[in-house]
């Protein structure tokens, strides 16, 4: 896995993107190289802007939501084969399908593990790189 | 479609009474007889309904609104216990983050004596004394860690208090719409949540069928 990814995290709790990056750190992805966003509308400005890699995103956010999120990246020409991997306490079967449905690469629900979020990473590339 | 029959074994005895009785005048003050029964018998019914509504009412009011609004004390109570879960993660987290690169520095230290291979006690000595160093900053922030986890008393005890709120406020709401429910015929139930998936391996068994 390519740990100079550069990864953008969206949560609403500054503690759950704290936990995250801290997370991605333990993995081995270089601290500099993880931004932050606190819902859909920040995390879209910081897309387009350039040069993410992969969106870890939560699901319940003011303002914009996380599946909003997804949408909104796989509606735009410029995103939409951007991976987004979900990161959330949503966890009905209804919403899991939904986020597929979507597009979604990846699905963990909290509380999760670090050995869970470099398992989804490691499986969201390895998919990427299947399909070419 | 209800079936007839000239003696229907159902029927009430003060009915079959009216029916078998041959004279129109009695027939007439039979039936009054046994309408002014069945209205007295609903108005009850109503009274009771009625009295019952208004205690509900009164109860949803009282609890909703007292003692001292608790509506406002409720939210200031989540406000409270989000504000407390916030600080104990950033201070746990921030004992991690100081103490991990410390941690990553000793274990370079460690595996550069190993390598050395113990001839020169000079740095054996040093990372002695760094290893005395960290395990007292790590003894301190154990105990503070320890001490940080004061919080989920706190917030429990906040919670508790919005949970005993809503507890009440459900208990009188489950009541109106029981009686409302009643009177105007209609089922009294709530929306049900989807089902939840509860684990990582559920979710990732979901999500295989859609080819993850």
């Amino acid at each position: 896995m390519d740990k100079n990814l550069k990864i953008l995290v969206v949560d609403d709790f500054s503690t759950m993107r704290r936990i995250i990056r801290n997370l991605l750190g333990e993995l081995g992805f270089a601290a500099a190289n993880i931004q932050e966003a606190e819902d859909g509308n920040g995390a879209l400005t910081a897309l387009r802007a350039g040069g993410i890699d992969l969106v870890v995103t939560d699901w319940n956010m003011p303002g914009m939501s996380g599946i909003d999120l997804l949408r909104a990246i796989r509606a735009d020409a410029e995103l939409k084969s951007l991976p987004v991997l979900m990161v959330t306490a949503e966890n009905t079967r209804e919403q899991i399908i939904a986020a597929a449905q979507a597009g979604v690469n990846g699905y963990i629900v909290k509380p999760f593990t670090a050995a869970t979020l470099r398992d989804k990473i490691e499986r969201i590339f390895e998919r990427l790189v299947a399909a070419g | 479609m209800r079936t007839t029959s000239t003696d229907p074994p159902s029927l009430a005895p003060e009915l079959r009474a009216l029916l078998e009785t041959r004279d129109p005048e009695a027939f007439e003050a039979s039936l009054d007889a046994l309408f002014a029964r069945r209205q007295q018998a609903l108005f009850r019914s109503l009274g009771h309904l009625t009295r019952d509504l208004h205690a509900s009412i009164a109860r949803l009011t009282r609890d909703a609104g007292q003692p001292a609004a608790s509506a406002p004390q409720a939210r200031g109570h989540l406000r409270d216990a989000l504000e407390m879960t916030a600080n104990a993660a950033h201070a746990t987290l921030a004992t991690a983050e100081r103490l991990r690169p410390r941690a990553a520095a000793l274990r370079e230290r460690a595996r550069n004596v190993s390598a050395g291979g113990g001839a020169d006690p000079g740095p054996a000595l040093q990372l002695a004394h760094h290893a005395d160093g960290f395990a007292s900053s790590c003894l301190d922030d154990f105990t503070r860690l320890i001490e940080m986890q004061a919080w989920q008393d706190l917030s429990g005890q906040r919670l508790q208090q919005v949970n005993t709120f809503i507890d009440n406020v459900e208990t009188a709401l489950v009541e109106l719409a029981r009686l409302t429910g009643t009177i105007s015929g209609a089922p009294a139930g709530g929306e049900r949540r989807a089902p939840a998936v509860s684990t990582q391996d559920e979710v990732d068994r979901l999500l295989s069928d859609f080819g993850f």
